[in-house]
């Protein structure tokens, strides 16, 4: 099978290995990952984890509220939305940790401009210019050992902008693959810097993309479960493919469409919500089953979250803060920040009570062990000392 | 067609700095350069500067009245040059005959590709003569007429949020639609021009100040304007330039500006003129950006008012207090921040460095060089002609050890081949989504930072993109433009016996087939009678997605094709029939695809919309979008929802009544709650196409306001009607404020109605009298009306209009009494529903792509393919001459018995220049 069709048959999901290649790098265990789960639209925090139990959610809600009893609790004050039952059940191994309030100063209620800010760890006052962890897991990483420093399995690389590192997308690999007859192949020496980096871009690409389609070869090993859970499931099954053939890289990113809920909100964030539990705890069952899950993070985000009043549409509109969740292995679960007060409402928005960057402070420190990242100033020593085991 | 105009670029903001002193300013500074005695650049003509002019035009007849007129400046920017290139010539590295590599370097590097025609051309002059030539012949103004849009009247744009979905939807479809339609012009410019210079130059303005499209809401228009701005002043002055960005709608826009105001500044626009436009990062404090912040607030535009943009001074707007700037202390607005901030010497330098890495290098930097040339650039009181006349004339430009160093932008690559080798590929009009593809999304830069060039271009996923296009450039399916336009019949919309077809392709192994049925429903509903039936037909134009991956929305590359029918079927209903999908399902068992997707047919008179179909596909939940067929399936349109084409009434053709009221749409626009202890309560109500016997307004936005204490009254200003508010001249009586810029009358119905507003009505003419009494009479049944828009759900109308009700009676109660009502009888207002939207979206679009003409490469020959190229570069520069008219000479080593043309474009120095 050439590397064309190996690429291929992994991006349709039916793999069939043939004869295995002999490589020492695939029997290398792979290091610490970061999965990214992209929740495009903006997902409605307060219909995902209720505030069962604060009346004023109901007074906000008065179609939308989801009721006590068509959720889960998970504690006194707080409960899942029901289409998230397969998420209860991480919860309860400890697994979840919910943290509440996630917003920044300046709230930008465009999709465009404030998913570009969670891109790359900017706010109302600044944005930034490249991938909030790109510079710093290129910096981490050698090259030695890694076969991309991260992958994107649904074509979006808004978070991977960076003029360096082997960021790739699944979408292009197999573009790739068409092209090996047109590789350059130089071994000359030339003084002329901007020659040197496209050839060394060359080299790191065919190398990265060669490396890959090695190991997809040469692994028998994928994981027997199936995620049941639309596109996002089959993202996330690719990545859980790739994981269990040995390919080593830190980030992977997935995304899932939909959440843009202002008409009809009711039953379209229950479907978009089922695929998402569904996912999630699919994709444990594989990291278990690969003996994976201790060294996996998943961390969900999001443009922004949606108002707390509801419209008139059924639906609800562009808002400002919202929780998202952190979930793995080594994650000790449980419910963390502050709600925002919902009697302090700034035109029908919640304030938010903890800067994201705080996530990704802790992702890149605590994590990766990067203690001089980009974010340490939004450090929260609360979450650095609880959170991750 | 080519049209060629002059002066068709419109100045479309009357800039509020003085631009008659900007304009001697630039003429002293001209002088100045030139050697001539002017005493201070200070935009005044004293005796000086009229003795430097009359010295330097060598006329006597120059008085001192005389007026500095654009053209001046262009006289004397020429004869600064003309007096530069005397300079140049003595210059040892200026005054040697250009080698054939020397040629290709100048051309390519200060326009887009180069063509062995121009190359043969320059070589035949010395380095300081194509300099000169270059620059003394650098034309702004476009080949081809830009898109008729930015030229009609205005969509609706201030009323738009008030559609319901569908509309909506309509609006944001035809606004899309007028920015593709602009990115093929200016690409069309791009590869027919013969002063690509200008192009470049475009290219550098539109990354130096970038705006995202997707991110201003839909404003198609200040994109386009913004770029005609950029052509008017991009060969311009730099400081002028920095002052038309700050009053630029679409960049007010992206950078939030239109909601910052006094107490509440938005820091984006004052940071990003320093970081980005100005000096650069780490040449200001954050003091400077906050204090900046304060300076801007108060620019806005003006939707209603054809985006007019205005400074306003009001004092809920501007920051009229002192700021601190930079060690100067005083009440500034935007053109006294950016007057401050030119004082800085990095204001010279940051923009040099960008020159010098935009043209000669992106790796090195020659600090003295950098230096000495930002010297003479703020010498000239910041011209950029002077700007790059230094950069292009300096040492390092000609040095060869810069060449070959800058990656080429996707621009650089598709645009650059094609001008190169003088070969259109079929297709051209996709060139949009290939440059997407390759990371050059134009008008969506990836961020307020625009692209960052050099080695992003080349990330692995583009470089993957890049030698994609490059290995397949000639592989077009062996077509070329010459066949393209021998297939293509000239088609237009008028032909009433014809079928015209619009619909997109993505193709996979081959394109997708379909078929067309003509239909005739009978009594039982689940039975049609088949009526005429096309044979398969091979989509043309798809999208390759084995070579680039699948397209996005907006880039689906749309086809136009039409066929011959007998006019004579009777016929209810069509249905287009996608009938080769790549099975099974999304993404197939190989990862390939294939989809056809329907916009539009029109078949005699009508038009059918494929979104307003009913769709049957074998793909589970594609059925909701009608006309997107990812698996194969059909799409059938009823005549009963079909648009009839023919002459839309307007407003304004509408039969009406003698002084009857008529109008297009009311919408709730905002209010206040009400307040017993306000003596201004207001409620904002918009009213579209306003039409009173012969008087006209595309808009009005009406305040009606009711102080507790005097009167109810409804308040016109100027600022709120589309045109004039009312057809005769303003009352003398008439209120102003913001410093007399905004007009205002008043019109009340008591019960205290003051003098002055007494005055308002009676000074109007008779007419205006009418209007304004018909206009209230009509209240009650407008503010009826205006609840059933989204406005007035979105905007909480409800609650608003509710603790308004018990004010609102006693209105009505008021207004039966009024002198508005008592001496009229006025027939009901007429509400003229307008289905058009729709089809002007829809059509618009149709005439677009029909109107496409084929760009032809100035001053180049075409070549039909690979082989042609290579016999037209053999006959005219020569075998031994191909390499180094293609590649960088950069070096030269690289390459030994390579010198076909093929193994020269994908050859990596190829991505180079």
């Amino acid at each position: 099978m050439n590397r064309r069709k190996i690429i291929k048959a992994f991006l349709s999901g039916l793999i069939l290995p043939l004869v295995p290649i002999k490589i020492d790098a695939a029997a290398k265990k792979s290091g610490r990952r970061l999965i990214l789960i992209e929740l495009s639209g903006a997902n409605d925090g307060l219909n995902t984890v209720i505030p069962y139990s604060d009346d004023r959610y109901y007074g906000l809600r008065p179609e939308l509220a989801i009721k006590k009893d068509d959720s889960i609790s998970i504690t006194d004050d707080f409960s899942l939305h029901s289409a998230l039952k397969n998420l209860v059940n991480v919860f309860e191994d400890n697994d979840l940790a919910i943290i509440h309030g996630l917003g920044y100063p300046g709230a930008n209620r465009s999709h465009f401009k404030s998913i570009a800010l969670w891109e790359t760890g900017g706010d109302g006052s600044a944005s930034g210019r490249s991938g909030w962890l790109t510079e710093d897991i290129e910096d981490l990483m050698g090259d030695k050992h890694l076969d991309a420093h991260g992958i994107s399995l649904d074509g979006g690389m808004g978070v991977f902008t960076s003029p360096d590192g082997i960021w790739l997308s699944m979408t292009s690999a197999n573009q790739f693959l068409q092209l090996s007859e047109n590789q350059f192949v130089l071994s000359e020496k030339t003084k002329n810097p901007s020659l040197n980096l496209l050839l060394n871009r060359a080299l790191d690409l065919n190398t990265s993309m060669e490396r890959i389609s090695q190991k997809l070869s040469a692994s028998f090993k994928y994981p027997k479960s199936r995620v049941n859970a639309g596109d996002l499931g089959r993202q996330l099954s690719s990545a859980a493919r790739l994981i269990a053939a040995g390919i080593n890289t830190p980030i992977f990113k997935v995304k899932i469409n939909g959440f843009d809920t202002h008409e009809n909100q009711l039953w379209r964030h229950n479907d978009l919500l089922r695929n998402l539990g569904n996912a999630i705890s699919g994709f444990k069952k594989q990291m278990v089953e690969l003996g994976e899950w201790e060294n996996t993070l998943v961390f969900t985000y999001s443009e922004f979250g949606r108002r707390a009043i509801e419209n008139f549409n059924s639906g609800t509109d562009h808002g400002t803060a919202a929780p998202h969740f952190l979930i793995g292995g080594k994650v000790n679960g449980g419910i963390y920040g502050k709600h925002p007060d919902l009697g302090n409402l700034i035109e029908g928005d919640m304030r938010y009570t903890l800067d994201y960057r705080a996530i990704y402070e802790l992702i890149l420190g605590k994590w990766f062990s990067i203690q001089d990242n980009k974010f340490k100033s939004y450090r929260s020593d609360n979450l650095n000392k609880k959170l991750i085991l | 067609m080519k049209f060629f105009f002059i002066n068709l670029i419109v100045v479309f903001l009357s800039s509020k700095f003085l631009f008659a002193e900007q304009l001697v300013r630039q003429a002293q500074s001209y002088l100045l350069i030139s050697g001539f005695d002017v005493g201070n650049v200070d935009g005044i003509i004293g005796p000086k500067t009229i003795k430097a002019l009359k010295k330097a035009y060598s006329l006597d007849e120059i008085n001192n009245n005389y007026k500095i007129k654009k053209s001046d400046i262009k006289e004397l920017r020429y004869l600064y040059f003309k007096r530069k290139f005397e300079q140049w010539s003595q210059q040892p590295h200026l005054n040697k005959k250009m080698s054939i590599s020397d040629a290709r370097h100048l051309l390519e590097r200060t326009g887009i590709g180069a063509n062995y025609i121009e190359i043969l051309r320059f070589s035949n002059l010395s380095r300081a003569e194509g300099i000169f030539h270059i620059l003394k012949n650098f034309n702004t103004f476009p080949q081809y007429k830009p898109p008729n849009f930015i030229y009609e009247e205005l969509p609706e744009y201030w009323i738009r949020w008030d559609y319901d979905e569908p509309d909506r939807q309509s609006f944001r479809v035809a606004r899309d639609n007028e920015i593709y339609q602009l990115k093929n012009w200016w690409i069309k410019e791009m590869i027919s021009t013969p002063y690509p210079q200008n192009e470049r130059l475009l290219l550098f303005w539109t990354n130096h100040f970038p705006v995202e499209y997707s991110s201003i809401s839909e404003e198609s228009i200040s994109i386009a304007r913004q770029h005609l701005m950029f052509r008017e002043n991009g060969f311009g002055n730099f400081k002028v330039l920095v002052k038309e960005i700050i009053r630029d709608p679409a960049m007010l826009n992206y950078l939030d500006a239109e909601s910052s105001k006094k107490g509440a500044p938005n820091e984006n626009l004052g940071r990003e003129l320093m970081e980005l436009f100005v000096l650069g990062e780490g040449n200001y404090t954050e003091k400077t950006v906050k204090e900046a912040s304060r300076a801007l607030t108060g620019y806005r535009y003006n939707r209603l008012r054809d985006f007019e943009v205005n400074f306003s001074r009001a004092h809920w707007a501007h920051d009229k207090k002192q700021k601190s700037l930079l060690g100067k202390k005083g009440n500034f607005d935007g053109d006294d921040l950016i007057d401050i901030l030119f004082l800085e010497p990095e204001a010279a330098t940051f923009l040099t460095k960008k020159f010098w890495k935009y043209y000669i290098s992106e790796t090195f930097e020659n600090e003295d060089e950098v230096e000495k040339i930002a010297e003479r650039f703020k010498k000239s009181d910041f011209e950029v002609p002077v700007l790059l006349s230094e950069i292009i004339s300096s040492e390092s430009f000609w040095d060869i050890k810069y060449r070959g160093t800058i990656i080429k932008s996707p621009v650089d690559l598709v645009i650059g081949t094609i001008r190169s080798t003088g070969f259109l590929p079929l297709g051209w009009q996709r060139i949009p989504g290939v440059l997407a593809n390759l990371g050059q999304n134009i008008f969506e830069p990836p961020n307020v930072g625009g692209w960052s060039r050099g080695s992003s271009w080349i990330t692995p996923a583009r470089l993957l993109n890049r030698n994609k296009f490059l290995a397949n450039f000639f592989d077009n399916e062996g077509t070329s433009l010459i066949d393209l336009d021998k297939n293509d019949p000239e088609i237009t919309m008028s032909r009433n016996d014809n079928l015209i077809l619009r619909y997109g392709a993505e193709n996979f192994e081959g394109p997708p087939k379909f078929k067309i049925m003509l239909l005739e429903k009978q009594n039982n509903p689940y039975q049609n009678k088949l009526k005429w039936k096309s044979p398969i037909i091979y989509a043309k134009n798809g999208h390759d997605t084995e070579l680039f991956g699948r397209v996005n929305g907006e880039e689906i590359p749309w086809t136009i094709q039409t066929f011959d029918i007998n006019p004579n079927i009777e016929f209810n209903k069509v249905s287009v029939h996608f009938v080769n999908d790549h099975c099974c399902g999304p993404g197939g068992p190989d990862g390939g695809d294939r989809n056809f997707f329907l916009d539009w047919i029109k078949i005699g008179k009508y038009l059918f919309l494929a979104k307003d179909g009913r769709q049957k596909s074998n793909c589970p939940n594609n059925n909701n979008n009608p006309g997107f067929l990812y698996c194969s399936g059909n799409v059938t349109m009823d005549i009963n929802k079909s648009i009839k084409i023919e002459n839309n009434k307007k407003v304004n053709d509408v039969e009406n009544k003698k002084d009857q009221l008529i109008l297009e749409r009311v919408a709730f626009d905002w209010g206040e709650k009400y307040s017993e202890n306000d003596n201004w309560n207001e409620i904002n109500i918009s009213l579209l196409n306003v039409k009173f016997n012969s008087h006209y307004q595309s808009g009005i936005k009406l305040k009606i306001v009711h102080d507790p204490n005097r009167d109810f009254k409804i308040v016109l200003t100027s600022d709120n009607c589309s045109e004039s508010c009312i057809s005769g001249v303003w009352p003398k009586s008439t209120f102003t404020w913001e410093a007399g810029r905004v007009k205002v009358l008043e019109f009340s119905i008591g019960p205290k109605e003051n003098s002055s507003q007494k005055k308002h009505f009676n000074e109007l003419n008779k007419y205006d009298q009418k209007f304004i009494s018909a206009l209230w009479t009509a209240i009650p049944s407008l503010l009826k009306k205006m609840q059933a828009g989204r406005n007035f759900k979105e905007r909480n109308g409800k609650d608003i209009l509710y603790s308004w009700q018990n004010v609102i009676e006693k209105m009505y109660n008021q207004l039966e009494k009024s002198k508005y009502v008592q001496n009229n009888n006025f027939p009901k207002v007429l509400f003229v529903s307008n289905n058009k939207k729709k089809s002007e979206g829809m059509m618009s679009m149709a005439m677009s792509s029909i109107n496409q003409d084929i760009p032809i490469p100035a001053s180049m020959k075409l070549n039909k393919d690979l082989n042609e190229w290579q016999t037209s570069l053999n006959n005219s520069i020569g075998y031994i001459n191909i390499k180094s008219a293609i590649l960088a000479d950069n070096p030269v080593t690289l390459l030994n018995n390579q010198l076909s043309p093929k193994n020269l474009i994908t050859n990596p120095v190829f991505h180079l220049k």
